[in-house]
């Protein structure tokens, strides 16, 4: 079967061929992402593209090298996108096994692979940290006809709210292109659009400064809704701080018993890789930590 | 009162993504990720996201692993 797709100036030849999978690029090339999504999504909704890539395709900024995705937490997804990376000769990093046991539990999955020149990091949780069950099952209807899923601008400002200060500058840029007004109000991070606003929605941010204590300070001076940001910046990237070191504990073990697994796996192609990671990791990795800080929700 | 200064977060060339034709930004998208290969040896062990903050640095076989997987090629 040949199906051939046009899209201005290039095209993407698909052949499948007893159920090997060959692309040929015609003319140009998408990125490794997008092509990544496609197949990783092929007859079905698996994969939602987030993160650093998501921030790109909602044109904030090119800041990461490496892709991420929220998949569907059943075999089947987890299967056929394991059988994509395994065509890529994807290795993985250290990390979980990619099983939803393990990633029910909240952990995450790392591969890495080179392809045309570069390296590609491939990461996956099906549980991405600070979204909600319900916001989580929205976000897969609200892609569920999208060519290229990925994450809407609250989901992504929640995921930006990591250790890493410049993320918290991605989570500015999103907030201005949210078109709801309660959306800006909980996630801006400029001090002057936080005043513009409190002037004109003082009814929204008394309605929300429970869940956001910043929104409290907006009808003061600049400076101080200015500290009250950094005082936030600084508590979220603690709270996310708290949630990794639960984790590192529980991975201690696997991260001891990891060299000798690494050097094990290191030639053999990535599905009898896995079959290797998940024998071991049942000895050493729990499903899910036993020990995680209060504010963090599983 | 609308106030001289607006907050800046992002340069100017980032924010001019938006301003990009479909065919232009997907090829500054994969210009920038093969430009940015240059920096592969400073963040080797670093992860982006997820829950693992970092490889096992100094380990001689993660050395091994990165060197067998560039030699190899994708099946395309």
């Amino acid at each position: 079967m040949l199906s051939v797709r046009n899209a201005d100036l290039w095209t993407i030849a698909l052949i499948q061929k007893e159920r090997c999978v060959i692309y040929i690029y015609l003319m140009h090339s998408e990125t490794i992402y997008l092509l990544l999504t496609r197949q990783f999504n092929q007859g079905k909704l698996r994969a939602i593209l987030s993160s650093g890539q998501a921030a790109v395709l909602h044109r904030i900024a090119m800041m990461s090298k490496d892709g991420d995705w929220i998949v569907r937490e059943d075999t089947e997804s987890i299967e056929f996108i394991k059988s994509v990376l395994g065509r890529f000769n994807a290795r993985y990093r250290f990390g979980a096994p990619f099983d939803e046991r393990w990633l029910r539990g909240g952990w995450s999955s790392h591969f890495e692979f080179y392809h045309d020149n570069l390296r590609v990091r491939t990461d996956f949780v099906s549980r991405p940290p600070r979204i909600s069950p319900e916001e989580l099952t929205a976000l897969w209807e609200e892609n569920k006809a999208a060519e290229i899923p990925f994450v809407n601008l609250t989901v992504l400002a929640e995921l930006k709210k990591t250790n890493r200060e410049k993320d918290y500058a991605i989570i500015g840029e999103l907030a201005r292109k949210m078109k709801k007004t309660e959306e800006r109000i909980l996630y801006s991070r400029s001090a002057r659009e936080l005043k513009e606003m409190a002037d004109c929605f003082p009814e929204v941010f008394k309605k929300f400064s429970a869940r956001r204590p910043v929104l409290s300070d907006a009808g003061g001076t600049l400076e101080d809704i200015e500290k009250s940001l950094d005082r936030e910046r600084r508590m979220l990237i603690h709270k996310n701080e708290r949630r990794l070191a639960g984790y590192m504990d529980a991975a201690k073990a696997w991260s001891d018993a990891w060299p000798d697994i690494e050097k094990q796996i290191a030639e053999m192609p990535l599905l009898k890789a896995h079959s290797i990671i998940v024998e071991n990791a049942l000895k050493s990795l729990p499903f899910k930590p036993t020990k995680l800080s209060d504010d963090t929700p599983l | 009162m609308t106030l001289p200064f607006k907050d800046q977060f992002l340069s100017e060339e980032d924010l001019d993504l938006k301003n990009l034709s479909e065919d232009e930004f997907l090829s500054w998208w994969d210009l920038w990720l093969h430009q940015a290969q240059s920096s592969n040896d400073d963040d080797s062990f670093e992860y982006s996201h997820g829950v693992f903050t970092a490889s096992l640095p100094g380990h001689p076989i993660n050395s091994a692993v990165s060197a067998f997987n560039r030699n190899r090629s994708a099946i395309t």
